[in-house]
């Protein structure tokens, strides 16, 4: 059984320090900084004050608690400084509630340093004188240390102190030097940010960027790790795992506490149990969402719940016009919206589309007014973690659990176009090509593996033939090598790209080591006896063009020899097979077409090279031949396969298709039986 | 990074400091600039290291609301000094009666004050602190005493005052400084004085409360120490330079040399990966002035001009033309020139943009945005942008070309 840890989503400082430095991802460098800040800081003359900015739930309370933790592990400067952490929920309404919170949270922690004493003597007075006999007498008791003063929400402070507070607070700060501030906000506030307030450019502001796709896997990586969850560590690794972490990246917007939440749904494959899991997860936030949306002023409130209801990105323009709000006050509105980490926007062109930065807002209002319906974004999530086959499946195998509710959603899920899966594709394209544009294969092949075939095949397909046609053939031949060593690919889809790679190795001359590549590529096969055969048939059509006839000939006999199954590759390759001899020298032909039709003769295919014998026909038009070269051509094969009965089909064709273009007329088709007359004469069509 | 300058850390503001020592010699002084070049820290400095046998005393007067709080600031901070020596000790005993002051654990409070009557509290404080201790002098530095102004204007508004208490504080100030010569005080603060005063004077009063101040501006940093302070910030954050020459050059030109941009360009490279270059100083400084969080603020100089220049003129048509707007084409005239203007081109150059004859005008209009540290004049009377990173902020802002 496996070991659970106590991973908190809401209060990570009441987590074990050790777990917290093995699970945290993403802030390193800005964690160590902040550590080396800070210890300078209380042990030197100059004063930090640090400010990180992120929405609810991005990881502020953790990094705070973290760099707390460290600094206290860095015995010499222990005796520098005094930490006055000031709790989440301390209620702010002006600078005496500052001061004595400040009082509080250092005789909490050092009962032996601060006193309440000095209460007796502040009780009665002015408020604000008040404030300035504790924070006097704080500084008194606190000598040549330095307070590190830990402020969570400082924005709410900042609220709370108003201008006066603020002023008098930055006054403090200035006159005394005494404090070292790390604290955090959920947004910029006027009271930081604009050039009139006391604090503006007082704080060192680092604005904490939300977790990448790569950050969230190794995040729940991480938790699984120390709760010994090793399968669904080996989970998160596979191409499946990976996917669907980047269905929960669009569902928690990368934000750290949400990853923790939606982990416990990564294993979850039955129907009923994820959607249970997700509207369970939507009707718990729904309150929080809720009361967000209430907090924002009416106008802005009504373009948050606009975008939810819409459910995608939306620009300005459309956005006025479906609200009946004027251009200038949307743009407005969304700017300080986006300054409160509520949406986000990307540019396009001129214009700016804004779209809600938490898609789990979108679920909860959703939840309100869902009255029984599916809920659109748990039907695009489910859109991603089950294939259309597998859902159906699934519906039908878990059938006498299926309720209307779950038939709802898999009707809604199967009749939706692609929703957040196109999302997640294409992001997963530009991260492909991305990779091959940077020579990281290695990443490359894992995004690879995590998309559709069909997808991501065409993308790889399309980007080989645009690298080639900007003349980057390097870069096309690793492409298409990334398509032929794809495991889960379709092996007529590595066979087209080793067709490509011809092309492409043609281009720089370079067919030896497309044929060695050629041959490595057998191992990419898998144990398939068609695919075995057809690369080995592949490989020994390449060394008739390429190499000299002997080694052609070697391979032919090796494929025949070896492959077991041949009828699939003769069909595919056989004319291939006869066009290659033929753009040998014609002086090799008799000896080469006599081995050719006796190594035929020996596994019993002398029928099949009879009709690509037919096939190959078209070859005189593709190669304009001269009359003299078909001639010649022709009285070769019917000298050397004249005795052979399973071949008079395929020389009769030729004959008469050689007749015919000497002749310059069709009668000597005539001659054939209707159904081989019908396969030549399109083959000769514009052939002189 | 950003932060609070301990004063032994404090890099290329000696010659300022000596200046200021200089001039308090004979006269009282209004130390100005844009914010965060650094006035702060220089004062610090100077109340860290006073020259011999002065008492120097620093205030940040932006909590004080009251005329009485001033009062009760000024005794706040005599007292911690006068407690150095037992006479004078003993005569701030007295004197705390005399004003019915009270101290609960060090912090003196006053009582209620009627009208006007914290003036002779005023007055007999610093009247008997110059005179007991007349060997001494003096040194008061008053940071942002324009904040404390507007306050304490407010706080009469609200209470139905008509009398301006703020500026009876200048005026009682300045008389102050003429009858005491070891008396001496340095006006500081973030936002312009001239602004506060006209405000305060509601352009009607004559008064002239700073006029026996010296102005002493304080700029970026001369090249030699801005090359300290770039070399220091770098190894102090341990950030590696592909070529530190380079890098440091580049951060002190996209800086203009102000400590607190180099301090956060440095912060932001402290926590990029790897090897610096001067394309990443090029990029981060960008990037702090088109972000749309604005970190810097630099929006704050444009959304300010209808502020600071309030009202209109008449052009030519007899149509009302905003000041600000005038501004703002002085403005985008001189962020499109390279080379520093004369006053006849500036002129120019906004008359082929709006119907304006008054060349009057303009001439005032450059003058106050120079107070107020957009442009500066240089030594033949031309004007060009004080900063060039606010000049580059106002082309991009403006989008008066591509970059």
């Amino acid at each position: 059984m496996s070991k659970r840890n106590f991973i908190s989503a809401y209060t990570p400082s009441n987590m074990e320090p050790q777990l917290r430095e093995d699970i945290f991802v993403q802030r390193h460098k800005l964690l160590d900084k902040t550590v080396k800040w800070l210890a300078d800081s209380v042990s030197g003359d100059d004063k930090t004050h640090l400010l990180f900015i992120g929405p609810r739930g991005c990881g502020k309370t953790n990094l705070v608690s973290m760099a707390e933790h460290r600094l206290s592990q860095i015995d010499d400067i222990q005796e520098a400084y005094r930490v006055a952490w000031l709790g989440e929920d301390d209620v702010v309404t002006g600078f005496i509630d500052l001061a004595l919170a400040i009082l509080k949270a250092l005789i909490e922690r050092y009962p032996d340093e601060f006193k309440y004493e000095i209460l007796n003597q502040a009780r009665g007075i002015d408020p604000d004188d008040a404030a300035d006999v504790i924070l006097k007498d704080i500084v008194n008791r606190l000598g040549d240390r330095t307070i590190l003063l830990v402020l969570e929400n400082l924005d709410l402070v900042f609220r709370g102190l108003q201008d006066d507070g603020q002023k008098k607070w930055r006054a403090f700060l200035q006159e005394t030097m005494k404090v070292t501030t790390l604290a955090t906000s959920q947004q910029l506030f006027a009271g930081i940010s604009s050039r009139d307030a006391a604090f503006f450019g007082f704080f060192d502001i680092h604005h904490l960027e939300p977790l990448t796709f790569e950050d969230a896997r190794l995040l729940i990586r991480n938790i699984a790790e120390q709760n010994q969850q090793n399968d669904l560590v080996e989970f998160l690794d596979s191409p499946t795992g990976r996917y669907r972490v980047r269905a929960l990246h669009h569902l928690a917007g990368g934000n750290h506490r949400l990853y923790i939440e939606l982990s416990e749904f990564l294993t979850v494959d039955s129907l009923d149990g994820l959607v249970e899991a997700l509207e369970g997860l939507a009707d718990e936030l729904t309150p929080f969402f809720q009361e967000r949306i209430r907090s924002l002023p009416p106008q802005q409130a009504k373009l948050v719940q606009w975008l939810c209801d819409y459910g995608g990105a939306a620009s300005v323009k459309s956005i006025a016009h479906d609200t009946f709000i004027q251009e200038r006050s949307v743009s407005k509105q969304l700017g300080e919206l986006k300054k409160k980490g509520y949406v986000l926007s990307e540019k396009r062109g001129k214009e700016a589309y804004f779209e809600l930065a938490e898609p789990l807002m979108r679920l909860s209002m959703e939840t309100k007014n869902q009255r029984g319906k599916p809920l659109r974004l748990i039907v695009s999530f489910l859109k991603v973690w089950f294939s259309e086959e597998a859902l159906s499946e699934k519906c039908q195998s878990e059938n006498t659990f299926i309720n209307r509710h779950l038939a709802g959603y898999q009707k809604a899920v199967l009749a939706m176009d692609d929703g957040f899966l196109k999302d997640i594709n294409d992001d997963l394209r530009v991260e492909i090509v991305n990779c091959i544009k940077n020579k990281r294969l290695d990443l490359a092949q894992g995004l690879v593996d995590e998309l559709p075939e069909s997808v991501c095949f065409s993308t790889l397909l399309a980007l080989g033939y645009n690298l080639l046609r900007k003349g980057q053939v390097k870069g096309g031949i690793e492409v298409f090598k990334l398509i032929v060593e794809q495991k889960s690919f379709n092996f007529s889809n590595k066979m087209m790209a080793l067709a490509e790679l011809e092309q492409a190795y043609g281009e720089l001359g370079e067919y030896d080591k497309l044929i060695d590549y050629c041959v490595e590529a057998t191992q990419y096969g898998g144990d398939n006896k068609v695919n075995k055969s057809l690369l080995l048939f592949f490989i020994a059509v390449l060394k008739l063009k390429y190499q000299p006839l002997n080694e052609a000939k070697i391979a032919l006999s090796n494929a025949f020899e070896r492959g077991e199954d041949m009828l699939i590759p003769y069909v595919i390759y056989g004319s291939k097979l006869l066009h290659a001899i033929l753009n040998h020298h014609n002086e090799t032909w008799t000896e080469t077409i006599k081995w050719l039709i006796l190594l035929h003769y020996k596994y019993n295919f002398v029928a099949w090279l009879s009709s690509s014998l037919v096939g190959s026909i078209g070859i005189f038009k593709d190669e304009q031949l001269s009359h003299a070269s078909i001639k010649k051509w022709n009285s070769v094969w019917q000298e050397q396969g004249a005795e052979y009965a399973s071949l008079s089909v395929g020389l009769q064709a030729l004959q008469a298709a050689t007749d015919t273009i000497i002749d310059g007329n069709d009668k000597p088709l005539f001659k054939l039986p209707k159904e081989v007359r019908e396969l030549v004469r399109p083959m000769l069509i514009g052939s002189s | 990074m950003a932060k609070q300058i301990g004063p032994n850390n404090v890099i290329g503001r000696d010659k300022i400091i000596k200046h200021l020592w200089r001039t308090l010699e004979s006269e009282s002084v209004v130390f100005t600039a844009e914010r965060r070049i650094g006035k702060t820290t220089v004062l610090k400095k100077m109340q860290a290291e006073p020259v011999d046998g002065k008492v120097v005393i620093y205030a940040d007067l932006e909590k004080i609301n009251t005329a009485k709080q001033f009062v009760e600031n000024i005794l706040n901070s005599l007292s911690a000094h006068l407690t150095k020596s037992q006479a004078a000790h003993n005569w701030f005993e007295t004197l705390l009666p005399k004003l019915g002051g009270t101290a609960i654990s060090g912090v003196i409070t006053l009582p209620k004050i009627e009208g006007r009557n914290w003036q002779s509290l005023l007055e007999k404080t610093i009247n008997g602190v110059c005179k007991n201790q007349s060997e001494q002098q003096f040194v008061f530095l008053w940071d942002e005493i324009p904040y404390m102004l507007q306050n304490i204007h407010q706080t009469d508004l609200k209470a139905g005052k008509t009398q301006s208490n703020a500026l009876q504080i200048l005026d009682t100030l300045r008389a102050l400084r003429n009858e005491h010569p070891n008396l001496r005080m340095i006006y500081t603060g973030s936002i312009g004085l001239h602004h506060v005063l006209s405000q305060l004077r509601d352009d009607k009063l004559a008064s002239q409360p700073t006029n026996d101040m010296a102005p002493v501006e304080i700029g970026p940093l001369a090249a030699v120490h801005a090359k300290t302070l770039a070399k220091k910030l770098l190894s102090e954050d341990d950030i590696e330079c592909d070529d530190e020459a380079a890098v440091i050059a580049a951060l002190i030109r996209l800086t203009d040399a102000v400590p607190f941009y180099m301090h956060r360009v440095v912060t932001a490279l402290s926590l990029i990966e790897g090897e610096i270059d001067v394309a990443q100083v090029e990029s981060q400084v960008k990037k702090h002035l088109v972000i749309s969080n604005d970190p810097w603020q630099m929006e704050h100089f444009r959304q300010r001009l209808p502020i600071y220049y309030p009202g209109d003129i008449q052009d030519s048509n007899n149509q009302p033309l905003p000041n600000a707007s005038v501004a703002k084409h002085l403005l985008n005239h001189l962020a499109l020139t390279d080379d520093s203007q004369t006053i006849n081109q500036c002129f120019n150059a906004i008359k082929a943009q709006v119907n304006i004859t008054q060349r009057d005008m303009a001439v005032e209009l450059l003058g106050l945005l120079a107070k107020d540290h957009y442009i500066e004049k240089d030594d033949d009377g031309k004007y060009q942008f004080c900063f060039a990173l606010l000049k580059r902020w106002w082309i991009l802002a403006e989008g008066l070309n591509d970059e």
